[in-house]
């Protein structure tokens, strides 16, 4: 791997129908948990969506040094939108394989089923997701995520639709992942959980998207949330 | 705007949903299209009806209308029983929004369903006349008759199918006796009619031969219908009707983007709605499986697998439909049909055919999947299939002793414009089942023997389109 960082955005800039959305954002990610916050229609599916390549935007964004719409980026990282993108001709199972040698990983078939296992999907592996419930795509969606190796992972209110034991184990599965080294972004409101979260002694920071614009905010936040000092836990 | 005092609260939100719809579509018309000219499209098309039945020959003996009262009765009876059979779906639906705003509340299931069984019956009822209108110009002409009633009768037993698939529908599974009631007496009553229709001359569908004004017994069925439908409704929705709805709801809606989108729905989706809508296992697990590549595939392979998988998992009739078509491709190069009209035939089949070959979409454009994998990976099953549905047809061709020519020139022209639809598709970012990328791709491919035969050269057309292939072929990123 390079020495660039896993996620840089330099002066990010996105309009949508003649609205900025984002205007000069900047921002250095390495191996560390960003929990992004912000209000409805703050922009945070804007920026995830940005970073991903998904949205036209002004400025730059880098993955491991690559621009998001390149081949070499894209098998950096995965996104999983807020609604589960999933293809609705697959079985779980099927899903699964064809997720691993997508992004050419073939060890990560095992690890999917076995976060699907977690998520007591086990038993549904032969099924279409479309008669699945909002939760039980998500919990795909997530597995498929989760099981692959790639330095960062972004992930749009992750949270909604889980049940709690769910909600735990992915809290659990993405603190690995940063103390593994990796990067993670995650946007959600749940206050609660970005306790839970940030309490496991990782590297974490709460970014608050306000006015087009990013703000650190983890005192603030952490305050919020109640946990402790957030600054503390970064240093 | 505001509920009138003794309003429902159903009327009112119909009232103003339509009133506000109504007023979006008139304002949308009136720019889009312009209401002068709606008129006048409108006086021609009259015109051109009028024209058209003054054309029509005149026979010096009128045809004998001998047979007609048996042809009809049974024709209107049996629509009729078999529109009384139809229990599995309802004939009509509400949408997402009013399942949650109108039909969990309090509101009686009565003046909800009021309006899509009214809109049902009057858009049948509708189209229904205007082909009865016809009927009786016709038979003026060459039957000599004069049916002022058939508009009225036909009219009617359309609408009637919509009270007789409702009263099925909402009796089956369920112990709405009144639903039932009123379906067998409805059966009793059509069967006993269309009977004397064909026997005695006189019954259901007498208003197409007959001028007693007697033979408007399909209104007094239709009043009975509604009035069925309305005495099945004391009780409630029928257990199924608001899962059902959710899912009609969204088959309506594909089929409404579609037209506006000049594309045929997906059909794979599709097929996995009517699954769910009918309650069909294979809507939750697939009855049929491929196995699954080798965990060290390439990607490529992947993505002809799942391409293969989607193709294979298409019913069987669908599959024989597919290579019958493809087998009318292969061969059209033999039609006799020359010139534009050959060349439009040709196009067309083509057109019809390509968007049931290729691969299902790649949505998640996030994941790291090479241009050249992807558009290689949808294509190949395809192209595989034309391969060996082409060799049948070649050694068909050899064993009819026709030339082999004709067969490997559609069986490359149907590999070329595969190929095409994808690459247009995926450049122009249309949808692969759109008319513009079937269209484009399927025009495209007749472009090079078209050129070659305008030249004179046109023993060269087979080599031509396999070159244009292998550029196809060639990587691009």
């Amino acid at each position: 791997m390079s020495d660039a960082p896993i996620l840089k955005l330099v002066d990010l800039e996105v309009v949508l129908a003649r609205t900025q959305i984002l205007e000069n954002v900047n921002l250095t990610v390495n191996a560390e948990l960003v929990w992004l916050t912000g209000r409805n229609g703050a922009g945070k599916s804007t920026l995830m969506r940005a970073l991903a390549g998904l949205l036209p935007f002004k400025g730059d964004v880098e993955i491991v040094g690559f621009s998001p719409r390149s081949i070499d980026a894209r098998s950096k990282f995965a996104f999983v939108p807020d609604e589960p993108a999933l293809y609705e001709d697959l079985t779980l199972l099927e899903h699964c394989r064809f997720q691993a040698l997508a992004y050419r990983q073939p060890q990560a078939e095992a690890r999917m089923l076995e976060f699907l296992e977690k998520f007591n999907l086990e038993n549904r592996l032969g099924e279409f997701p479309s008669s699945h419930s909002r939760g039980m795509r998500q919990k795909l969606s997530l597995s498929l995520c989760l099981g692959l190796e790639l330095p960062l992972l972004v992930l749009d209110e992750p949270f909604n639709g889980l049940d709690a034991p769910a909600q735990a184990l992915l809290s659990s599965a993405l603190r690995d992942r940063v103390k593994a080294g990796h990067a993670v972004v995650v946007s959600a409101h749940q206050g609660d959980l970005a306790k839970t979260m940030l309490e496991g002694n990782v590297k974490a920071r709460v970014l608050l998207i306000e006015d087009a614009n990013l703000k650190d905010t983890s005192l603030e936040v952490g305050v919020r949330v109640e946990t402790q000092n957030l600054k503390e836990l970064n240093a | 705007m505001t509920p009138a005092r003794s309003e429902s609260a159903t009327r009112f939100a119909r009232r103003l949903s339509l009133s506000r719809g109504f007023t979006s579509w008139a304002v949308y018309v009136g720019k889009a299209i312009g209401w002068g000219t709606v008129l006048w499209m409108i006086g021609w098309v009259v015109v051109a009806i009028i024209a058209g039945a003054e054309v029509l020959p005149k026979f010096k003996q009128p045809i004998s209308v001998q047979w007609l009262p048996i042809i009809f009765s049974s024709l209107a009876g049996l629509w009729l029983l078999l529109s009384a059979s139809r229990s599995s779906t309802p004939p009509i639906n509400l949408n997402g929004r009013d399942v949650y705003r109108l039909a969990l509340t309090a509101e009686d299931a009565r003046e909800v369903l009021d309006w899509p069984l009214n809109f049902a019956r009057v858009f049948r009822f509708s189209v229904a006349f205007i082909l009865g209108v016809v009927w009786t110009v016709i038979a003026s002409y060459w039957f000599d008759i004069f049916t002022p009633f058939a508009a009225i009768t036909l009219g009617c037993i359309a609408a009637l199918t919509v009270d007789l698939e409702w009263l099925a529908y909402s009796a089956r599974g369920s112990e709405n006796t009144a639903a039932r009631a009123w379906l067998n007496t409805l059966v009793l009553v059509v069967v006993v009619s269309s009977l004397a229709g064909g026997v005695l001359g006189f019954g259901l569908a007498s208003g197409f031969w007959n001028l007693n004004p007697l033979g408007l017994l399909p209104v007094a069925l239709l009043i009975l219908g509604i009035i069925g439908s309305r005495a099945s409704l004391t009780r409630g929705y029928p257990p199924r009707f608001a899962a059902q709805s959710q899912i009609l709801s969204t088959l309506r809606s594909m089929m409404l983007m579609s037209l506006v989108a000049r594309s045929r729905p997906d059909p794979d989706q599709h097929r996995r709605l009517r699954d769910q809508l009918l309650g069909r296992v294979s809507s939750i697990r697939p009855t049929r499986s491929l196995p699954l590549p080798a965990l060290d595939s390439s990607v490529l392979l992947a993505v002809a697998w799942r391409s293969t998988l989607t193709l294979y998992r298409r019913p069987v009739f669908d599959q024989i439909g597919l290579i019958l078509q493809l087998a009318f491709v292969v061969f059209s190069s033999i039609s006799t049909v020359s010139g534009v009209g050959g060349f439009l035939l040709r196009a067309l089949a083509l057109g019809f055919l390509l968007p049931r070959l290729v691969g299902p979409a790649m949505p998640i454009i996030s994941t790291p999947i090479r241009t050249s994998e992807r558009s290689l990976g949808r294509t190949l099953p395809g192209l595989a299939i034309i391969g060996v549905v082409g060799i049948i047809c070649l050694l068909a061709s050899s064993l009819l002793n026709y030339p082999l020519e004709p067969a490997l020139l559609g069986m490359s022209r149907a590999m070329l414009g595969l190929l095409l639809l994808e690459k247009v598709a995926t450049w122009a970012g249309f949808s692969s089942t759109g008319v513009e990328a079937s269209t484009s791709a399927a025009t495209l491919a007749l472009v090079p023997a078209a050129l070659l035969e305008t030249f004179g050269v046109g023993s060269y057309t087979l080599i031509a389109q396999f070159t244009v292939m292998m550029i196809l072929l060639l990587p691009t990123d």
